[in-house]
């Protein structure tokens, strides 16, 4: 096992879980936070660096974290607007769909961002990443109209200008 | 618990049935295997997040509606993980479209095809 520096990531990552087993838990009595703590302190000791990367915490800079902020409302929106575009294409009695693939290349740089994308590319109307090869997305769209929104589509420029301000705000 | 909280866990309830069926006619209807991914994880996604935030809506500010809350969290990251990665198995085993399925290449780079 190689040697596990005790610094501000480590802490933090320890700090999130136990919080998180208060949560689950819900009791304050002191049996149960020291079984806590001391699980958390295990787990973290075992998974140091999966939870809050330092090269990756992009989610956590008090910059960007407004953007992030409505980055999700936008995303929530779109959800309920893709389940209607749905809903009406399922519920009509002549299915009017014009599938198909598109392969584009998303300027995002991180893992975690370019995994997000992908995530909210699927959630939102009309399409659904099949393949993400480095920055290529080959995305199904379930019509036309989809198809041609998707390589020009809002969520991207989001997330590129979130990393914008990282690179030139650390 | 007032009548307006009432309606409100009702209407909320219907709405995500409401998804849920739609995602079952989707899944029934639809013609191949990545259109009725489409169906089905949108429609499961929001129909579970509803119907969850019904519960959470009916326990009140409690423990349980925390719980509740980072349930829907979750469902919401791993539900469309899950659907890339059936859909990134179907496209890699080359699963049949269906008929009309065009590709569109936005890369900009040259194609070689040999």
């Amino acid at each position: 096992m190689k040697k596990i520096e005790k610094d501000t990531t480590f802490w933090l990552t320890a700090g999130v879980l136990f919080l998180f087993w208060i949560l689950i838990t819900g009791r304050f009595h002191w049996q149960h936070l020291l079984v806590g703590a001391a699980c958390s302190y295990a787990i973290t000791l075992f998974n140091y660096d999966l939870l809050l990367k330092p090269a990756e915490r992009s989610l956590y800079h008090k910059k960007t974290f407004w953007k992030w902020v409505v980055y999700f409302c936008v995303l929530v929106v779109a959800i309920f607007k893709s389940n209607w575009d749905v809903a009406k294409i399922v519920l009509n009695p002549k299915i009017d769909i014009s599938p198909g693939f598109i392969k584009y290349r998303a300027r995002v740089r991180k893992p975690l961002n370019r995994v997000i994308l992908a995530n909210s590319i699927t959630l939102t109307p009309g399409t659904l990443t099949v393949e993400l090869e480095g920055d290529i997305y080959v995305v199904h769209a379930l019509t036309r109209g989809n198809a041609e929104d998707v390589s020009e589509w809002g969520m991207i420029d989001r997330l590129v200008e979130i990393e914008e301000v990282e690179r030139n705000g650390v | 618990m007032t009548v307006v909280t009432n309606v409100l866990i009702i209407v909320t309830l219907a709405a995500g049935l409401f998804f849920f069926l739609v995602g079952v006619l989707g899944l029934l209807r639809l013609p191949d295997v990545y259109s009725r991914m489409h169906a089905t994880t949108k429609c499961d996604t929001l129909g579970a997040g509803l119907i969850l935030f019904a519960l959470v809506l009916y326990a009140g500010f409690s423990n349980a509606s925390v719980k509740l809350l980072l349930m829907i969290l979750f469902l919401w990251i791993t539900n469309p993980t899950a659907a890339h990665i059936i859909a990134r198995a179907s496209y890699r085993n080359k699963v049949r479209a269906c008929e009309g399925t065009y590709e569109l290449d936005k890369t900009g780079e040259v194609q070689c095809n040999d």
